[in-house]
């Protein structure tokens, strides 16, 4: 039975406010909570009541520490133009299925239930019955339809689009498929068994995002008299433009003012017409606490829009900023935000590195046009006499404070990959050792300053690129220079901006580059450190390319047929991506790594070290020790998150 | 008259024509574009890009053409249709991601103006006349370091005070809880509050060059007999400045407002950025810097074509003030 309607939403109030204090079983029985506003335009009449704006079903989402109170604003920081991946990690990860707080599993969310078929060709989606966009229409499987149909393989569209990598296999999309309308269905030509990781990373998340009823307006099918004047209207020069300008497709955004969405929070502003990007409450959000409270607990998000990133450093440290890691939680800036904890009001919450596993690796350039280069690098007793001539240790106390363990480029401890011997081998400071594998690798001789000779009879010298703005990498590459010169190597760093550095490794012109290590707990999603993957494998780029592309066409390098190792490798690769069962995927990586363990492609330095991010003191929800990940804070179900009153 | 104005004009259209394609170039000039930017910021933040999504975006960008079809295209759209192009970081029409933010610009702009000439005048003129006097030096002491402080610097230490000691919201022009609202009296006095700290920085340095103009001006002007004559007619000392020397000593002012046009749309691009302002100025640094071409295109073609106007107009008003001036 129902209360009437003013009386249930002070029963929804005072619930809150009871639970948030800690009376344990004083469970609403009466029905759905909802945040008082919302209850004021159910009373006003304005809006339906909250059980009709639930789906059927509302997915139930646990609370990291306790049961929250509605109310407060999440304010935050986008830096310049391009800033879109923070507003999706923060309001934009809510989609079909999505990764568990703190575990690379695949959960349900907008779906009540996913199948899979043991062949992994056939992805069956339940929808949740009775679930409503923010302006209370219905979302069906006709929605997800109308994107595929009319959207991502419509004739026009494809023109200046591409349909997304993980939906199709060897060239060919899957087909969409709805029996019911509450039931929607992937099917591909052939196994596609990482699909599923893909969709719940954040690039899956178009099916859910084209409101049909609302964008049918700007599509020339629905609208063929209409569509003129909303060209005209929004200033775009055809229909393909004006859609992904409504729905912001690229890079990935939150949509137009106006189009309703299912994520928590609707944006009000547009990113980059105004100063700032405000999210409102959806009140047909479609989660619930286990409390049967309504999400989100938070009243707005509000992103400032600025130019520096020391802008927000400013704003975290006044006390501006409510959650954040991005742009501002760094090693450098550790010691300034730590002291300032009182005056601004905020503390550090822990986080833990997930996917990078290494602050910087040394990839030498395996594919080195150069013959000679390319046989010493190749030289595996090389890069073990280079990697033991480094004093880890000196980087980690004088760059990072400390912090961070010496690391190879390995599966971090937190992934089930994780191997300590490769992770710890070859780091131990040992001149001797890199003067013994040096010498074992031919190179014993030196001349007159010292310096070995590489086959050819001259000094072995070689230059790292390196990206002007990593102020780390460049002071350790300092440090390392010295370490190498010790053992008779010359090592050149040249710092460049990060467009010549990123064109000039894709086409192989490098002997040497450093960059950041991801895979960390995604090994089977990014494996670029593990195998020559694709253009991020920075070691081997041409082999990369073989893999990618046997033609080579398009690309900046021409592919080169790798050894018979690293193809044994590509072929398992491949294996994975046609292996529906989880478990014997993870068999077959662990062949893949224990191969990149003896490969020993490039040289790491440390793993990241702990990371933190800053929170308000009256900010809660938000797990200590959390998995670092592509969705973080995505993945900690930010809905969940609440502001006190203090 | 009306001829050399005629001339003038007829010289600015191969003018523009140059700038436009030299500027286009210049932008094209670095290695990668646009998506290779993109790649590598996305790639740095951890972020993966969609090999797919890459090769549409070229081919939707028109990336792979030739320089010279990009600039046909480009400069075609603006003469025949005034259409600058679309951004590609913004996804938006370059004029309007302009027109945005011109009116934040434009009262920046001319506040800072007004500030240094208000103060920059008067100081200018009393340490001609008081020369090597105590304020003199004073005057030109607090010159010289205006003059001497790079702007961002100031803005850095100006914020670090404002948020040390007064806890003030740093950044932007508005408090947080107004930066949305509609505009209202409360807006307004918010935006005063805020307002100051870029015209004091942006305007020390123009104030301190523009003291040492006036100031070497007027000592030339000062000197002159017919200062000597108007002086022995019996003028009185203020009379006799203001209309004659001072007078002389404004040329400069007037053949510099020609800069000062474009200045008012490029606004100081550093200390835009590290106050975080709603101007044009970090508009245009980002375009540069992301290789945004039509924007940082459209940018450049703009702030040249009001440089050229800014200097035909100050032309005219030169020889319309002097009549020692030919033409």
């Amino acid at each position: 039975m129902r209360l009437p309607k003013h009386l249930a939403s002070a029963g929804a109030m005072t619930a809150a406010i009871a639970l948030s204090l800690g009376f344990a079983g004083a469970a609403y029985a009466e029905g759905y909570g909802e945040a008082p506003d919302l209850a004021e335009k159910v009373a006003a009449g304005e809006l339906p009541p909250v059980e009709e704006r639930l789906p059927n079903n509302p997915l139930v989402v646990p609370v990291a520490e306790s049961i929250g109170e509605y109310g407060g604003t999440w304010s935050t920081a986008l830096v310049g133009g391009n800033d879109d991946s923070w507003l999706n990690r923060t309001i934009g990860y809510d989609k079909l299925v999505r990764y568990a707080p703190n575990k690379m599993e695949v959960v349900p969310d907008m779906a009540e239930s996913y199948e899979v078929n043991d062949d992994a060709t056939e992805y069956t989606f339940h929808l949740r019955e009775g679930m409503k966009w923010s302006d209370g229409e219905p979302f069906t499987a006709a929605d997800i339809l109308f994107w595929w149909e009319d959207i991502a393989t419509n004739e026009d569209y494809q023109k200046i689009n591409a349909i997304r990598g993980m939906y199709q296999i060897e060239g060919d999309a899957m087909t969409v498929t709805a029996p019911d309308d509450y039931t929607v269905k992937f099917t591909f030509a052939s196994p596609n068994a990482l699909f599923l990781m893909d969709f719940a990373d954040r690039n899956g998340f178009e099916p859910t995002r084209y409101p049909r009823h609302y964008l049918e307006q700007f599509h020339p099918k629905y609208n063929p008299d209409g569509i003129q004047a909303k060209l005209d209207e929004y200033g775009q020069p055809d229909w393909v433009a004006l859609m992904d300008f409504i729905v912001t497709r690229d890079p990935a955004g939150t949509g137009d003012p106006g189009m309703p969405v299912l994520t928590a929070w609707d944006t009000t502003t547009r990113y980059g017409e105004a100063q700032q990007v405000i999210a409102e409450r959806n009140p047909y959000y479609y989660k619930v606490d286990p409390e049967g409270n309504q999400l989100p607990y938070i009243d707005r998000v509000v992103f400032d829009v600025v130019e520096d990133r020391e802008i927000v450093l400013l704003k975290a440290l006044n006390g501006e900023i409510s959650f954040m890691d991005r742009h501002i939680a760094n090693t450098l800036n550790q010691a300034v935000l730590y002291e300032n904890r009182e005056a601004g009001d905020y503390d550090f919450v822990n986080v833990v590195a997930g996917q990078k596993m290494n602050e910087m690796l040394i990839s030498l350039n395996l594919n080195h046009t150069d013959p000679v280069k390319r046989e010493i690098f190749n030289n595996k007793d090389f890069r073990i006499g280079l990697s033991y001539a480094i004093d880890r240790q000196e980087l980690i106390d004088l760059i990072y404070f400390g912090q961070g363990e010496p690391y190879q480029a390995a599966p971090s401890r937190e992934s089930e990959f994780f191997d300590e011997d490769m992770a710890k081998q070859y780091t131990e400071y040992d001149v001797d050792k890199a003067n013994e594998y040096l010498d074992k690798a031919g190179y014993a001789e030196k001349d007159d300053e010292g310096f070995r000779l590489g086959p050819d009879g001259k000094r072995i010298s070689f230059v790292i690129e390196v990206r002007n703005t990593e102020l780390g990498d460049i002071d350790m590459l300092e440090l390392i220079r010295k370490n190498w010169a010790d053992v008779g190597i010359e090592m050149l760093v040249r710092t460049e901006d990060r467009s010549l550095l990123y064109s000039r490794k894709a086409a192989g012109q490098h002997d040497a580059v450093v960059w950041g290590g991801d895979g960390g707990v995604n090994v089977i999603t990014d494996p670029r450190y593990y195998f020559p993957y694709s253009d991020e494998s920075n070691y081997a780029e041409a082999w990369a390319a073989w893999y990618v592309s046997k033609t080579g066409e398009g690309l900046p390098i021409t592919p080169e047929e790798p050894p018979a190792t690293v193809k044994k490798q590509m072929e398992l690769y491949d294996e994975i991506r046609k292996t529906g069962n989880a478990e014997k995927r993870s068999e077959l990586m662990k062949e893949i790594v224990a191969i990149a363990k003896d490969q020993f492609y490039t040289i790491g330095t440390l793993n990241a070290p702990g990371l933190y991010a800053v929170k308000k003191n009256n900010f809660h929800n938000v797990p200590d020790g959390a998995l670092h990940i592509n969705q973080f804070p995505g993945h900690l179900n930010p809905p969940t998150f609440f502001i006190s009153e203090e | 008259m009306l001829r050399f104005i005629g001339r003038r004009i007829l010289q600015v259209i191969p003018t523009l024509i140059i700038i436009s394609i030299v500027s286009f170039v210049i932008i094209q000039l670095p290695p990668g574009d646009y998506l290779d930017t993109l790649a590598a910021t996305m790639a740095e933040q951890g972020d993966t890009i969609d090999r797919e999504l890459m090769a549409a975006l070229e081919k939707r960008y028109g990336l792979g053409d030739p320089v010279y079809v990009q600039y046909w295209k480009w400069i075609t759209g603006i003469v025949t249709r005034g259409d600058f192009g679309m951004s590609f970081e913004w996804g938006r029409p370059v004029s309007q991601l302009i027109w945005d933010r011109f009116w934040f610009t434009l009262i920046i702009s001319i506040s800072t103006l007004l500030f240094i000439w208000a103060v920059a005048l008067p100081i200018g003129v009393y340490s001609a006349v008081r020369k090597y006097s105590i304020g003199d030096y004073i005057a030109t002491l607090f010159g010289f370091i205006g003059l001497a402080i790079p702007n961002f610097l100031m803005a850095l230490v100006l914020m670090y005070w404002s948020f040390k000691y007064f806890g003030q919201s740093v950044g932007g022009l508005f408090s947080p809880e107004y930066v949305s609202a509609e505009w209202s009296w409360g807006k307004f006095v918010d935006l005063l509050g805020h307002l100051w700290i870029p015209v004091i920085i942006i305007g020390t340095a123009g104030t301190a060059e523009l003291i040492r103009v006036m100031r070497a001006n007027l000592l030339d002007e000062l000197s002159k007999p017919y200062v000597e004559t108007a002086r022995s007619k019996g003028l009185t000392e203020r009379r006799l400045l203001i209309k004659y020397p001072v007078r002389v000593a404004l040329n400069p002012f007037v053949s510099t407002l020609g800069w000062i046009l474009p200045a008012i749309i490029s606004a100081d691009a550093v200390t835009s950025v590290v106050l975080s302002l709603p101007t044009t100025g970090p508009l245009l640094l980002r375009s540069l810097l992301a290789q945004d071409m039509y924007l940082a295109g459209s940018f450049i073609m703009l702030v040249s074509v009001l440089t050229v106007i800014g200097t035909l107009i100050s032309d005219i008003m030169l020889a319309w003030l002097d009549p020692r001036i030919r033409y």
